[in-house]
């Protein structure tokens, strides 16, 4: 009966954690992907600031979740986007890539039947 | 590698635990659903150990997801009995009341060589000898002989026989378990009196055992020779 009720309470740990999880990375996320959607009109040193700096403070409970290559391209990116700053091109190029590491930890995390198969 | 250290001592802290909540049938014989888990376990432990890419939480995670449904349906099932067969399966008799069930050895697709074999580990030579063959879920098969073929029991003999129970190890190699003295109801004054009787010290003793029934054993330390 102990070990039977351990098990429960684990399970609804376990779950509760998930939960909170997907919930926090989905939150984040979307608020980083609405700084990229305003930066793809048109690149900003304030605007890219603030998406390094909400970065920064949320990648820490990210990566606990999350694969450190998917960690480590979407960091790439974020620091690339301070340097190429002056470079529309390049600029853009390192946005879309972002933008795609972003999208691809939030469906990583998301409930969904493609990110089940 | 520093990482790599720490996440070995965790997950490995991790699946000692699991293992000891599963119970101990987990070490020994494994039903369909302990194997699965078992199998389960070692890959998933094995990850994030050897690749520093993965989270941690992508072991201990699967990992205590699978201990708690193991947990769960193992307690449900007991509770539960008409719900063991979906998931441990049902004991199949191989050979009843000496006859052999030719439907059901085909449906566990056990050949006849296999048969035999299992029976000659079980001690039967001749399939003859055999009352009942179960192949119990756990893949082992249980082999009752026929009361013809087994060995005359004390009752049978209209013997008289005392039940010593099992013995129980107070002194190992002179180290004293107060466990198995407390579970026997006697401390260590009684000890003391029981080695004065024996005339041995402690630190003479290898081995003093005693049973249910109160019988003594002792083995002494050989003597060490320079």
């Amino acid at each position: 009966m102990r070990a039977f009720v351990i098990s429960l309470i684990i399970l609804s740990a376990v779950l509760a954690l998930t939960v909170c999880d997907c919930v926090y990375v989905d939150g984040r996320i979307d608020a980083l992907l609405d700084i990229c959607e305003k930066l793809e009109r048109g690149s900003s040193a304030m605007l890219t600031d603030e998406l390094k700096s909400k970065w920064q403070s949320c990648r820490d409970v990210i990566s606990l979740t999350t694969r450190q290559t998917d960690i480590e391209r979407a960091e790439s990116a974020m620091l690339s986007l301070e340097h190429y700053l002056d470079v529309p091109t390049d600029y853009n190029a390192q946005l879309a890539i972002l933008v795609s590491t972003l999208k691809h930890i939030k469906a990583s995390h998301a409930l969904s039947l493609i990110s089940i198969f | 590698m520093l990482t790599i250290l720490i996440r070995i001592i965790l997950v490995y802290a991790l699946l000692i635990g699991t293992m000891r909540l599963m119970g101990k049938r987990q070490i020994g014989e494994l039903q369909l659903s302990e194997l699965v888990t078992t199998i389960l376990l070692s890959e998933l432990a094995a990850q994030p150990i050897t690749d520093d890419q993965t989270p941690l939480a992508f072991a201990i995670i699967p990992i205590a997801v699978l201990l708690s449904l193991e947990v769960i349906i193992s307690f449900t099932v007991t509770k539960i009995p008409a719900l063991k067969p979906l998931f441990d399966g049902k004991p199949s008799v191989l050979i009843r009341r000496g006859r052999l069930d030719f439907d059901e050895i085909g449906r566990v697709r056990i050949s006849m060589e296999e048969l035999l074999c299992q029976l000659r580990i079980n001690g039967i030579s001749d399939i003859n000898q055999v009352d009942y063959a179960i192949l119990e879920q756990n893949g082992q098969l249980s082999v009752i002989p026929k009361r013809a073929e087994a060995p005359p029991s004390a009752e049978d003999m209209s013997l008289k026989v005392s039940e010593p129970g099992i013995a129980h190890a107070i002194i190992v190699d002179t180290k004293i378990s107060d466990y198995d003295l407390k579970r026997l109801g006697h401390d260590r004054r009684w000890l003391e009196k029981r080695l004065a009787h024996h005339r041995v010290s402690l630190d003479e003793v290898f081995l003093f055992t005693v049973d249910d029934c109160g019988r003594e054993g002792l083995i002494k330390k050989p003597c060490a020779h320079s």
